[in-house]
């Protein structure tokens, strides 16, 4: 799996000018006086994305059957996707901590440490959503068709999150308030079920992409 | 080292049936015309489409039981797939160095620069000829016991060619070692294969030695009246001509001897080729 995870760093490191945008924007928002872990959000989720565009490179003229007859089985091609996936949001989260760091001391500002879990939170489960639902659509259908089924699985991802809020205000629960109570009486329990749900989606998603792999035909 | 059994594959309009094998130690060849199986039949063996019946083997393990240990000793170059274009030869190195446990780094760098591949410069920069020599030079740089090469020379000039072969002509000499390749220009197998398998529409329509299909196969050219008169015993395949027929045998030796009136040409892959798949039964 070494000789996968490295000609992944060899793909992202043709992407240094996507990164550099991203680090570019994040310096502008700490500037402008964003909230640090917002800008932590954000990178995040911009690393999320680079999982898919080492599939979409691997796939560029039928190469994902050449990377598939080297030693690489497409179970193990599959587990490095994902632990690239996680490897990156850990290295989004370090990035964006660094950054936050170095900016306070040219213009300090206020580092809202109540908030800092909740909103991290919140970013490791939106990186966990974009990637479980963005790997499996992008091994089935490819990077001419995923976009399309990209959409909409947005779409349904929306829909469905708009349908909870409406089921529970039809039931007068207010979803956000209860984060936040939740949050506030109980943070370890917070941190815990945010967690869970990010491993469960995670587990969903890399057993639907495994047995995609495994029926894939080149 | 390899071999397949009454595979069977299924596309619109298009029906794999193939039997082959490859031995130790044999070079051997599978010939036929753009459209005949070859690039099916090479995803097959590697396990790269799910196959309707039959059974292949590599080092007597089922295909769907290979695993990336058994790929080890696999060197495979595809007709239409390699690594993506945004990578150099530099670049690919440690990723080949960490796939492969007897990767030799040296001597392909070293042959790289042999045959003038630049070792900074991005594959999409690359002729096609230059991305199949690379795909060559990667499949036999971990000392694969079976090289599994489809269309190999696509893309190369006559010179870059006979260069090509003359490597895996060196690379099989132990004997221990084998090659499948295919190739649409038969003049490439004629000097290298130990064995040629002819497909035609998914079919294995001839199997041979080459020394056997150079030696003992000839075209007769005869007129309608020598035809008729004709025994046609060896005769494989018949071709209607304005002079008369142009007939196949597998037996030029009975023919030189029974019948020395007749006009004999010596048979190359591509006339057999030819008569095999655009002549008639007899």
């Amino acid at each position: 799996m070494k000789g996968l995870w490295l000609k992944d760093m060899k793909l992202l490191k043709n992407q240094k000018s996507f990164l550099a945008v991203i680090a570019a924007i994040s310096i502008g928002f700490l500037l402008s006086g964003q909230n640090p872990s917002s800008v932590v959000s954000y990178m995040m989720v911009m690393c999320s994305i680079l999982v898919i565009s080492t599939i979409a490179y691997d796939e560029q003229n039928n190469g994902l059957a050449f990377l598939l007859v080297l030693p690489v089985s497409r179970k193990q091609y599959v587990r490095e996707k994902y632990a690239l996936g996680i490897g990156l949001m850990l290295a989004a989260i370090v990035a964006g901590e660094i950054l936050s760091v170095l900016v306070s001391l040219i213009k300090p500002s206020v580092y809202e440490k109540e908030g800092w879990i909740v909103v991290l939170l919140a970013s490791v489960l939106m990186a966990v959503l974009i990637q479980s639902v963005t790997i499996p659509i992008q091994l089935k259908f490819g990077a001419e068709k995923s976009r399309i089924a990209m959409l909409v699985a947005i779409g349904c991802v929306a829909l469905a999150a708009y349908f909870v809020v409406k089921i529970a205000d039809s039931r007068h629960m207010d979803v956000g308030m209860g984060i936040v109570q939740l949050v506030q009486n109980d943070r370890i329990l917070f941190v815990g079920c945010g967690l869970i749900v990010a491993a469960l989606l995670m587990g969903v998603s890399y057993a639907a992409s495994l047995q995609i792999m495994k029926k894939k035909q080149f | 080292m390899l071999r397949l059994e009454n595979v069977k594959k299924h596309y619109d309009g298009f029906d794999l049936d193939c039997s082959m094998e490859v031995k130790r130690g044999f070079v051997t060849g599978l010939i036929g015309k753009n459209g005949a199986g070859k690039s099916t039949t090479f995803k097959l063996i590697l396990g790269l489409v799910g196959r309707e019946g039959g059974h292949v083997e590599i080092f007597q393990k089922p295909v769907e039981q290979m695993g990336p240990k058994e790929k080890e000793r696999l060197g495979v170059v595809l007709s239409d797939s390699g690594f993506n274009g945004v990578f150099t030869i530099q670049d690919l190195v440690p990723v080949l160095k960490n796939l492969y446990p007897r990767f030799k780094e040296e001597a392909f760098l070293q042959k790289c620069r042999d045959f003038d591949l630049p070792i900074h410069k991005k594959l999409k920069e690359f002729s096609t000829g230059m991305k199949q020599k690379l795909q060559v030079l990667t499949a036999i740089s971990h000392e694969a016991e079976l090289l599994i090469l489809d269309e190999p020379t696509a893309g190369m000039d006559v010179i870059a060619r006979e260069e090509i072969l003359d490597l895996l002509r060196e690379y099989v000499e132990s004997g221990e070692r084998s090659i499948l390749i295919s190739s649409h220009i038969s003049g490439d197998l004629e000097n290298f294969c130990d064995d040629i398998y002819m497909i035609d529409k998914g079919k294995i329509i001839l199997h041979e030695d080459t020394d056997i299909l150079l030696d003992n196969y000839a075209l007769l050219k005869v007129t309608e009246e020598q035809y008729q008169k004709l025994d046609k015993t060896y005769i494989l395949r018949r071709k209607k001509e304005a002079f008369g027929y142009s007939c196949l045998t597998n037996q030029k030796q009975f023919y030189q001897e029974n019948a020395p009136q007749i006009a004999l040409e010596k048979g190359s892959i591509d006339e057999v080729i030819l008569m095999m798949i655009k002549g008639e039964e007899k």
